[in-house]
């Protein structure tokens, strides 16, 4: 048996492979779930005579667009920190780093904003199943979106910690990059579904 | 990759280390069996009231009766019996078959059996084990709250378990519950999957894995699909409880726009059918394995066995429409789903054939352990033969809600899967605590339950017949019912006699932990990875990594040497 400080070349290996599938099956489980919002928006939606139902008003697309920008830059600058961490340039992962962690709580004040909107102009949850569906998957999402915050915190106070960013496993970087941009491709399904069609 | 050296945590000093937040799956294994054992008699006495009322209603059930439920002289009140049947079936299924089958053995099993130190994330595996400890925290507090628990039936079906149906907080939490089990699930599918992916010695390949290992993984790779399906159900629920969203909202009720509280019933369906191969998969694996060791031979057409289950995992998912039959569903989809449903019976066929093919001309010994495997053979065929009526549209119609669905899945999912629990905690009890149970009241505890277990099960698949509907608090005050009356006492002193063998495992469990005889290395004489190793398995499982050279079935072999017949996985294959 090997103490932590000297895990073996192989030993890292196996670890990252074993890192890797469980991230895969952690995504395929995130997908379960929001495959079951969309299925219920699938069963409502074409079975409503009109969309919106009972002449409810289209959400207006500003906002919902402006955090679709903001979260695509996020998954953007996050690639950049993956890169810069694997060139071992540590000024620019920290960077692009903290920009990207700060797009993304920026996103999750944007949806404040949406529900905020939506509730002025007297869209609760309860009116309808169309301001319930918008509700539901917002909240959702955003629940996700805190775990994802949180994870990327915690990496990128490594990048800031590391006296060499290539100490940071590159496998790390994937798997947190990968639940991020995960939840960016939902959110954009969010909206186009949501709010565009 | 199949093989990686893992990280040692350091041998646990502290009791909190040791037993409360233990790294190790060995003892988290115990966490699970200990919960589940708990839960299993918390769930029974549950059973028991129920059988209590239908056998006996208006009368005070005898001594807890009084304690508690005072206010009606004993009798289980109305709104009570719907509680105790939401519960029964809420506790029996995640509370207690979950933790025993996939947390108990699957935790115990993986890492023995496949050759490896450890699960391949020990710190997910120990919250695994308090996700679940939570939920159940979350679940039983429903008890004590003013309304009551949870009333809507294990399948929680809107609009009835929404507020103005169900409107106290004990429904509220049951979502709750089912919520954080289902999270608790998820983590341990996750760690399950990737050990077996990661972790097997080298030389295993995934069909010298034993059966007992593809049930489990199988298991795992359902749970974390179908899981997540339960827990979005739930969590709109929540909404609509907690926030006021309409998803399931629907008729006089919404003043607002409609939900659809069909779309609840695809959403638990589509979950609730693989939780049925969920729960019963890792108990066909023991079994199998159980059946080859014990009749001294192979297991016969293992890879068929194997390769059953993936078909029988996959065909899962296709078929949940058979429990929506008489939701005014068009009849092209019910014939699809009866056609579907009917295909599944080709590899559950396969697996039975195998089972009965490893048995066949073999040199059974019929060790507790065997006789267990063999009441699931039993049980599992009787099962099986009655849910092909339940996935027939014609007699579906008439059957559906009735006691014969509950005789039916009580039998697949309550006999089976208790039964084979029993027969590998029997099995692995030396491993697992270094004692032996007493073979005699092993075997007594055997014969009571499978009598109690046949005449409870097939007591109400009769009653069912007879036209019984489940879920009413009085079937009597039908009149036409009223003949099936004595059946349901029947029914009722079956109940309690399985409900009184199970002490009698439980005084032969505790008296062998307190004082049984301590097990020797191999004492069933098998050659799987975890006989290969001291009794209890010790901190970090082997000594070296072992590499195996052979099936984990290599049993009955004539040229073997030395008076033995069976081969350790880790021998070089004796050729026949």
């Amino acid at each position: 048996m090997s103490s932590a400080g000297s895990l073996a070349e192989s030993q890292i290996e196996g670890k990252n492979f074993a890192n890797s599938i469980a991230m895969m099956i952690s995504l395929i489980s995130f997908t379960m779930l929001f495959a079951v919002l969309f299925l219920g928006y699938a069963v409502f939606r074409f079975n409503a005579l009109e969309w919106p139902p009972m002449g409810m008003e289209r959400v207006d697309l500003f906002i919902p667009s402006m955090s679709t920008l903001v979260i695509m830059l996020s998954s953007l600058t996050f690639w950049g920190v993956g890169s810069f961490i694997s060139s071992a340039q540590k000024k620019k992962a920290e960077l692009m780093g903290t920009l990207s962690l700060l797009l993304g709580v920026l996103f999750v004040g944007t949806q404040f904003i949406l529900w905020e909107t939506l509730r002025s102009k007297g869209i609760y949850q309860g009116t309808g199943i169309y301001a319930s569906l918008i509700y539901g998957f917002t909240w959702t999402h955003v629940g996700h979106m805190v775990l994802a915050i949180a994870l990327k915190t915690w990496l990128i106070l490594m990048v800031f910690r590391a006296k060499e960013v290539r100490d940071i496993g590159q496998n790390l970087v994937r798997n947190v990059s990968m639940f991020w941009h995960f939840l960016g491709i939902v959110w954009i399904l969010i909206y186009v579904v949501l709010f565009v069609l | 990759m199949a093989f990686y050296e893992q990280h040692a945590h350091p041998a646990p000093k502290t009791f909190l280390s040791k037993y409360i937040f233990s790294y190790d799956h060995k003892v988290i294994a115990k966490q699970f069996l200990w919960s589940g054992i708990f839960f299993l008699g918390i769930g029974g006495i549950m059973a028991m009231l129920i059988r209590w009322t239908l056998a006996y209603p208006g009368q005070s059930f005898p001594i807890l009766g009084q304690l508690l439920f005072p206010h009606t002289g004993g009798v289980v009140p109305p709104d009570t019996y719907a509680m105790l049947f939401t519960e029964h079936g809420t506790i029996m299924i995640f509370y207690a078959i979950t933790p025993i089958l996939i947390g108990g053995f699957g935790n115990f099993c993986i890492p023995l059996m496949i050759g490896c130190r450890d699960m391949a994330f020990p710190l997910l595996n120990m919250l695994s084990y308090w996700f679940f400890f939570i939920s159940s925290v979350v679940l039983l507090s429903a008890l004590f709250t003013p309304l009551g628990a949870a009333a809507g039936g294990w399948t929680s079906y809107p609009t009835l378990a929404l507020t103005f149906g169900s409107p106290g907080i004990g429904q509220t939490l049951w979502y709750l519950a089912i919520f954080i089990v289902g999270a608790s699930s998820i983590l341990g599918a996750i760690n399950y999957i990737t050990t077996v992916i990661t972790l097997r010695a080298p030389g295993m390949g995934y069909f010298d894995m034993p059966l007992t290992i593809w049930g489990i993984w199988m298991t795992a790779i359902l749970n974390a699909i179908f899981l997540p399906v339960l827990g979005a159900g739930c969590l709109l629920v929540i909404f609509d409880r907690v926030f006021g969203t309409t998803f399931f909202l629907a008729g006089a009720a919404a003043t607002t726009g409609s939900g659809d509280p069909i779309l609840y019933q695809h959403v638990f369906w589509i979950f609730g059918h693989p939780e049925v191969y969920i729960l019963i998969l890792p108990a066909w694996g023991v079994v199998s394995d159980l059946l080859s060791f014990f009749a001294r031979k192979p297991a016969f057409a293992a890879k068929a066995t194997a390769l059953s289950m993936v078909a029988i995992s996959v065909l899962s998912i296709l078929v949940y429409g058979h429990h929506m039959f008489t939701t005014q569903m068009s009849p092209l989809l019910t014939q699809s789903f009866m056609t579907l449903t009917m295909t599944i019976s080709i590899p559950s066929a396969i697996f039975f054939g195998n089972w009965l093919g490893t048995i066949w001309k073999g040199s059974i010994r019929l060790d507790s352990p065997m006789l267990f495997a063999l009441g699931v053979v039993f049980v599992f065929g009787l099962g099986g033969l009655t849910g092909l009526y339940l996935g027939t549209t014609t007699t579906d119609f008439y059957l559906h809600d009735t006691y014969f669905v509950v005789g039916h899945f009580h039998y697949t999912m309550a006999a089976s899967v208790l039964l084979g629990g029993f027969g590998g905690i029997y099995f692995w009890m030396p491993k697992m605590f270094g004692v032996m149970m007493s073979e005699f009241w092993a075997k007594v505890h055997f014969w009571i339950s499978m009598m109690g277990i046949n005449g409870v099960f097939m007591g109400m698949i009769f009653v069912g017949y007879g036209g019984m509907h489940r879920r009413i608090y009085n079937p009597f005050f039908y009149e036409e019912l009223r003949r099936l009356i004595p059946m349901n006492e029947f029914v009722t002193v079956s109940a309690l006699i399985l409900g009184a063998a199970q002490f009698i495992f439980l005084i032969n469990f505790i008296h062998a932990l307190v004082k049984g005889k301590p097990a020797s290395d191999n004492p069933w004489k098998v050659g799987t990875l975890e006989w290969t190793i001291p009794s209890p398995a010790p901190h970090y499982n082997f000594k070296e990594i072992p590499v195996v050279k052979c099936g984990p079935h290599e049993l009955g072999n004539p040229n073997l040497k030395d008076g033995k017949d069976f081969q350790y996985q880790t021998e070089e294959l004796v050729k026949v």
